[in-house]
């Protein structure tokens, strides 16, 4: 199978410079860096045409079913404790006599990864998926140092140019302190700024709801904006929003959110653990996605054939896999996970398959985005454990063209 | 005009084992301010600190913006290699994306407020004026590092209040190298050079405290008091190794409702 994907040569030192450049000052990419660890690899993956094809048809296939279930499980709220969402959310989301917030350009990435037994996802990111400057903007220039090679797409163009329809005024709403999260609003502004849009970048407390129209108002700018880009996940909206406004970004918003915030219910890791009360068939994601069950489930999950992950995990935190991490994160994750089993989810852990690159053994995982259920672009990460967090690198995701197989 | 490429590459020289370690943002708003005016010129005077390139020693500066400068600009004459870590923003997206990266994009929303909760300006300049000093200079290859911060990334240099753009920030163990490659390209004490303090501040402790551990000796210097080196235990500090660390350390620095790093704060009694 990883003949269908296999790492292509090195750049040259001087290529490797000049696209770390390249990536900080004229794409927005400041997370280079990672304590010891260059994310940017310095060699591309080169996928089979007929492979992004199957991926593209099984990421399209798994959002109608994941859109369906969402829609299921809205009206369903004596499910939403079980997915490990917190009170006040499931209070807000119980509201059934409030509309859902209308929802724009969903963007979802689905996390594949080549394993013994064909390819396999290890989660869908439905919240606020990353990696956009990476699938697109960086492929791109990866992509110009050798011949006969295409790019699948860029993701945040077509993001935006979905989100940007009938739209003039976009708000792009993050909350953090953290430059690499801010690094991701700057590029989707800049790629709305040349579809000649306006833009504005700010916190989700800007935002206030008069009659479920959204209205930014603070001292540098202000407006109402005709749709809302969210960085900010979900389930921090509580904290840094309005003690009212973070509702809205739930229920009752007339301005469309991208994306609205009961996609946690899909984001969830412990989504699988209600598959069997949902009328919606999931054909798909039972076939992709490992048997996840709740840890009260599975008195065995501390062996290393289950993958722990909290509920509403981000980036590979707190995931814990046992021979690929430290003894005192096995430790406290197994704690944790033993004394709150509802706020986590194990999965059944796969046999992913490396492949050889120029930094030896990689572990590759290829996030296929959807939006509004349509394939948008690859994020290709590379990892050298089977485990997919913080500490991998980015890898740009290339197809051979006909002149270059 | 140099362009934020040219001045990075004065900063981060590719001869350095240092220089993948330099944090890009400010680097954009120096290009932004390269042609402007310099109504601020800083003195690159007499900076004494108590160390020398020989020491096997790296030296984070925690003083406030332009102090940092003006200490490392002292250290870079002595044959340490700056690495300016200043991971924030001075102003509101689009003054820098609009003005500075997109001549033509349209200006959208009402004029920006040109204060910010950590204000940037003399900071800016400094580095500005530094990097005129460091194009001039050759940097050893095996210059040991001086890590430039800026003391006032975590509270500001003035309350909140409605209005400010908001672009406190933070550091990150991530943020620098691990004690395994400082110690392998030879490095053996670190020293913390702040304004009087001896205690990191809570950030940077858990940086410290890591390399403390990996028996990295680290020794403290406060300015304002020009006496002597002295060894510090470096705290304990809440949520250490946790991998839920960065999670919870932004939601701990928002405690204004717009956010923190490049929101703005509006003012409402919310929260």
């Amino acid at each position: 199978m990883t003949s269908m994907l296999q790492a292509g040569p090195q750049l040259s030192l001087s290529e490797q410079r000049t696209l770390r450049a390249e990536a900080m000052f004229d794409e927005f990419k400041w997370d280079v860096r990672c304590e010891d660890l260059e994310v940017i690899a310095d060699f591309p993956l080169l996928l089979e045409h007929s492979t992004f094809r199957h991926l593209s048809a099984i990421a399209e296939g798994l959002s109608d079913e994941l859109f369906a279930a969402e829609q299921e499980l809205l009206v369903r709220p004596e499910l939403h404790r079980k997915l490990g969402l917190p009170k006040s959310l499931c209070r807000c989301l119980r509201e059934i006599s409030v509309e859902p917030s209308a929802g724009a350009a969903r963007v979802l990435r689905f996390d594949f990864h080549p394993t013994r037994d064909g390819w396999r996802i290890s989660e869908v990111n439905s919240d606020v998926p990353g990696g956009f400057i990476e699938a697109g903007a960086l492929a791109r220039r990866v992509a110009r140092f050798f011949s006969g090679v295409v790019v699948y797409g860029d993701p945040a163009c077509a993001y935006m140019r979905v989100a940007e329809q009938n739209n003039r005024q976009v708000a792009l709403v993050l909350a953090t302190p953290h430059s690499d999260d801010h690094q991701v609003m700057f590029h989707l502004a800049r790629v709305l700024q040349r579809l000649g849009l306006q833009t504005s970048l700010v916190g989700p407390g800007a935002l206030r709801w008069k009659n479920g129209r959204a209205e930014v108002s603070c001292h540098y700018a202000e407006g109402m904006p005709s749709v809302i880009v969210r960085f900010v996940p979900a389930d921090w909206l509580r904290v840094l929003a309005g003690r009212e406004s973070w509702k809205s970004y739930f229920r009752g918003s007339r301005t469309p959110l991208s994306n609205p915030g009961y996609a946690l219910l899909t984001q969830s890791k412990r989504f699988p653990t209600v598959w069997d009360k949902l009328k919606t068939p999931l054909h798909l994601w039972r076939d992709f996605l490992p048997k996840t069950i709740c840890p009260s489930s599975a008195p065995d999950f501390d062996s290393p054939e289950w993958v722990i992950k909290p509920a509403l995990g981000r980036v590979g935190e707190d995931v814990a896999i046992r021979d690929c991490i430290s003894r005192d994160l096995w430790i406290d994750v197994l704690r944790r996970a033993r004394r709150h089993p509802h706020e986590w989810a194990v999965q059944e852990r796969f046999v992913a398959i490396p492949i050889e690159t120029p930094l030896g053994p990689m572990y590759p995982c290829l996030g296929f985005y959807t939006v509004n259920g349509k394939t948008a672009g690859v994020y290709g990460r590379v990892a050298s454990k089977p485990l997919v967090d913080q500490d991998a690198r980015d890898v740009a995701v290339l197809g051979l063209s006909e002149a270059g197989r | 005009m140099k362009t934020a490429k040219e001045i990075y590459s004065i900063w981060a020289p590719e001869t350095s084992v240092w220089s993948p370690w330099v944090a890009p943002v400010i680097f954009h708003a120096l290009e932004a301010l390269s042609d402007a005016k310099r109504d601020i010129t800083p003195e690159f005077g007499h900076a004494p600190i108590p160390v020398s390139p020989g020491e096997a020693t790296a030296v984070i500066l925690d003083l406030p913006g332009a102090e940092s400068v003006r200490y490392a600009i002292t250290l870079a004459a002595k044959g340490f290699c700056l690495v300016p870590l200043f991971n924030s923003s001075p102003a509101p997206e689009k003054d820098l994306v609009s003005l500075a990266l997109i001549p033509s994009a349209p200006t959208t929303f009402p004029a920006p407020t040109e204060q910010a909760t950590v204000s940037m300006r003399e900071l800016l300049f400094a580095m500005l004026a530094a990097t005129d000093v460091l194009s001039a200079k050759q940097t050893p290859a095996a210059a040991p590092p001086v890590f430039l911060l800026d003391s006032r990334r975590l509270k500001g240099d003035k309350p909140l209040q409605a209005g400010l753009f908001d672009n406190r920030w933070m550091v990150f163990p991530q943020d620098f190298p691990s004690a395994r490659f400082l110690l392998e390209h030879g490095i053996r004490r670190v020293l913390l050079v702040q304004e009087a303090e001896a205690s990191p501040q809570k950030d940077l402790a858990h940086v410290l405290l890591r390399w403390q551990e990996a028996r990295l000796e680290i020794s403290s210097f406060a300015t304002a008091r020009s006496g002597n080196v002295e060894a510090i235990i470096v705290p304990r500090p809440s949520w250490f190794r946790a991998v839920w660390y960065r999670a919870l350390a932004a939601l701990g620095l928002k405690r204004n409702p717009a956010g923190g790093y490049g929101g703005v704060f509006p003012g409402y009694s919310s929260g």
